[in-house]
């Protein structure tokens, strides 16, 4: 018998007033994995979690945690989660040790129990020594690191990160990748969504791809890579205003998707080395000067212009 | 067990904020403070608490045969009588009025020529003018509390000649003019021993010790114990608001996902509220005792009354802070809410130095729970009827529930 999934979603429809903001949503994570939900800002991964977490009731649809419906038993599928929202979630004027004390009790751990297990998370998140200090007090890596911490106190078999990255220096989100390793190596299976292309394929054994409260497409990297097939990303950045090379360059033969934001043109073509000429010819055409050319390998962010039309983050 | 948790986190974070020790402390001694300093003291030392003396024009226009005002006359320039006054007679009634005028006394206090009838008569209402100097406060008040001080007496006697009446007439025997002067004469004796030092009015302290000062701190406590009610409503609402201030800091929500039942949630915030103003309300009252030797009444009913303000602060800020969606617009009900309520309910202490202030005025103070929790402390201040503290305690209790449900079931339908 196959092992229990660690998260079943089936057919998740939320409403928000009139906006549908998640349509249809199915996905399942496996115990033990890193599954990711990559994808850009609003296009539902947030509202997708939140129903997880037992936040929202979905409109239409079911998730179950460990077994347990969020509808259902939602005490019961809370045991099992430990939620790091995207944004510090923690009493500022509290001390980090209370901050802990506090959530442990929230999370049912109690007396000597707690005191060990919050000794332990300060040693994990690395602020021992800072235990007696009022979170308001922390650096912002500090806060982040505690922001985690809260959510491993009761030890959860799911951990569901809601963007963690966002907003912070490369040198704590890195600290952050490695401790999403670290938590999943220690057999935690994670939730964690992004908009970052880049971490969900360092990450994760399985990544989907939800655009505009759809999920657009699902598997593991290299699955999602073989969508876009033999296709190369072209990242052109023109000198000046370029909108009509842009209708020039659509019609060349051997373009894809283009799209464009900021200057930049980026481009899905068959073979760089056959189209990019054309290209330049395209743009003396219409007086266009390109500043800069970059030839990528298909990635997840090829997956996702090839299947919307539009650059990842866009 | 985790609702006990949230309030203790909540109460803990309540005490650790300096903005809000000052409003639920700092502020109402503050202020109580103040007055003391005004006013040079509470009564305990006379250096201190030296009142400076009434000058008074009594115009005494009664012409009734029970010379009932001529009484009042003698009531107040009784020598006994613990106030600093000098009582002049005046001629009549433009002749007093003119002595204000021309600032050769401060208050003129003009009898009516029905006022002996007007006592008399079953339904009668007569009206003694107060007429002040506009600048002064303390003293026309004062005249005003020995002259209520006096009707108030005939009214009591009134109620008793009535009462003694039916009975006796119900049980056949009828009485002629002198059987029913003896019955007032009586009551009227009976009220004046209470008065104490054989006056017929007498300011009593709240202690039970007359004293010049002792107005004075009466006036002073009833001062504290506003400020008390008022800043528990606005300590109650505060505490309350920490669910909105969570909401937008994302601890609520973080909250929600841990396996913490929602009512758990939510009641460990109110009860928070609750403990917090009634701590606040001990220690004001405590406070009160020790620095400034205010008496607040019987235990049994102080505590009664310190529950029920607790309580309806609670519940009134649960349904106040249930009406809004942000903390920007909480700032406005906190500051606008809470006040004007709070303001309605303190116009018995802002309408004190004012003699006969409008009866919907005060009636006014009755529309919001503030107004009934003075009532209820006043009246135990005062060692007044019990009934009247329960009547009050059982508006307050009212007002609660009708709160607490209302905002109660606004937040659950919001967390749903």
């Amino acid at each position: 018998m196959a092992e229990q999934r660690a998260i079943q979603v089936e057919g998740l429809h939320r409403y928000f007033g009139e906006i549908h903001a998640v349509e249809g949503v199915s996905f399942g994570v496996e115990q033990g994995e890193i599954f990711s939900l990559l994808g850009p800002n609003g296009a539902g991964k947030s509202t997708t979690i939140s129903v997880i977490s037992g936040l929202l009731r979905p409109t239409q649809g079911d998730a179950q945690v460990m077994g347990h419906s969020v509808i259902e038993q939602p005490g019961e599928a809370k045991k099992y989660i430990g939620v790091v929202p995207q944004d510090i979630a923690l009493y500022e004027d509290l001390t980090g040790r209370e901050n802990l004390n506090f959530w442990g009790k929230m999370y049912g751990i109690r007396g000597a129990a707690l005191k060990k297990r919050v000794d332990e998370i300060l040693e994990i998140i690395g602020l021992t020594e800072r235990q007696k200090h009022k979170v308001g007090t922390y650096s912002g890596g500090m806060k982040r690191r505690m922001n985690i911490g809260v959510a491993l106190l009761h030890k959860p078999k799911v951990v569901i990160m809601d963007e963690p990255t966002v907003g912070i220096d490369p040198q704590s989100r890195r600290n952050i990748l490695e401790s999403v390793k670290a938590l999943n190596r220690e057999g935690m299976t994670v939730l964690y969504t992004t908009h970052y292309m880049e971490e969900a394929q360092e990450l994760s054994q399985h990544i989907a791809i939800m655009d505009r409260g759809k999920i657009i497409a699902r598997g593991t990297h290299d699955e999602l890579v073989q969508i876009v097939g033999e296709l190369d990303r072209l990242e052109l950045t023109l000198a000046q205003d370029g909108a009509k090379v842009l209708d020039a360059w659509r019609g060349v033969e051997g373009v894809e998707k283009l799209s464009t934001e900021d200057g930049v043109v980026t481009l899905l073509v068959g073979d760089s080395n056959l189209v990019l000429p054309k290209l330049f010819e395209a743009a003396n055409q219409v007086n266009a000067r390109v500043s800069s050319v970059e030839i990528f390998e298909p990635n997840l962010e090829t997956v996702f212009l090839h299947l919307t039309g539009r650059a990842l983050r866009d | 067990m985790k609702m006990l948790d949230i309030a203790l986190k909540d109460m803990l974070q309540a005490f650790r904020s300096r903005t809000a020790l000052i409003f639920m402390f700092a502020v109402p001694i503050l202020v109580t403070a103040m007055f003391v300093f005004l006013f040079g003291g509470l009564g305990g030392d006379e250096e201190q608490t030296e009142i400076p003396t009434i000058y008074v024009q009594v115009a005494n226009l009664d012409s009734g045969e029970e010379q009932l005002g001529e009484m009042l006359v003698e009531g107040l320039t009784n020598e006994n009588l613990p106030i600093p006054m000098q009582v002049t007679r005046a001629d009549g009634a433009e002749s007093a009025r003119q002595a204000v005028d021309s600032q050769q006394a401060g208050v003129a206090v003009l009898i009516p020529e029905n006022f002996s009838a007007a006592m008399m008569a079953p339904e009668g209402r007569a009206e003694v003018e107060i007429y002040q100097d506009p600048t002064l406060t303390l003293g026309p008040s004062i005249v005003a509390s020995l002259v209520n001080g006096f009707v108030d007496t005939f009214s009591g006697s009134k109620i008793t000649l009535g009462v003694a009446l039916e009975q006796l007439m119900a049980s056949g025997q009828f009485f002629d003019q002198e059987d029913i002067e003896t019955i007032i004469n009586d009551y009227i004796a009976a009220a004046t021993a209470v008065g104490g030092a054989g006056s017929l009015v007498a300011v009593q302290s709240p202690s039970g010790e007359e004293g010049e000062g002792s107005v004075l701190g009466g006036m002073i406590q009833l001062v504290m114990a506003g400020m008390m009610i008022f800043y528990a409503f606005f300590t109650g609402a505060n505490m309350v608001h920490s669910i909105i201030r969570e909401e937008e800091e994302g601890t609520l929500p973080r909250l929600f996902t841990t396996p913490t039942p929602q009512h758990d949630i939510l009641y460990g915030k109110f009860i928070a509220a609750g403990v917090t103003v009634f701590i606040q309300a001990l220690v004001l009252l405590v406070f009160g005792s020790l620095v400034f030797d205010f008496s607040w009444g019987p235990p049994l009913w102080v505590g009664l009354v310190v529950l029920g303000i607790t309580v309806s602060a609670a519940t009134f800020g649960i349904f106040l802070i249930s009406l809004l969606k942000s903390s920007r617009q909480a700032g406005i009900a906190l500051g606008g809410g809470v006040t004007v309520t709070g303001m309605l309910g303190m116009i018995p202490i802002f309408t004190m130095g004012v003699t006969n202030p409008p009866q919907t005025v005060m009636v006014m103070s009755h529309l919001v729970p503030q107004g009934w929790a003075l009532d209820a402390l006043m009246t135990t201040m005062e060692g007044g009827a019990t009934s009247t503290v329960t009547l009050s305690l059982g508006v307050l209790l009212a007002w609660s529930a009708a709160f607490f449900l209302i905002g109660n079931q606004r937040f659950k339908r919001r967390f749903a």
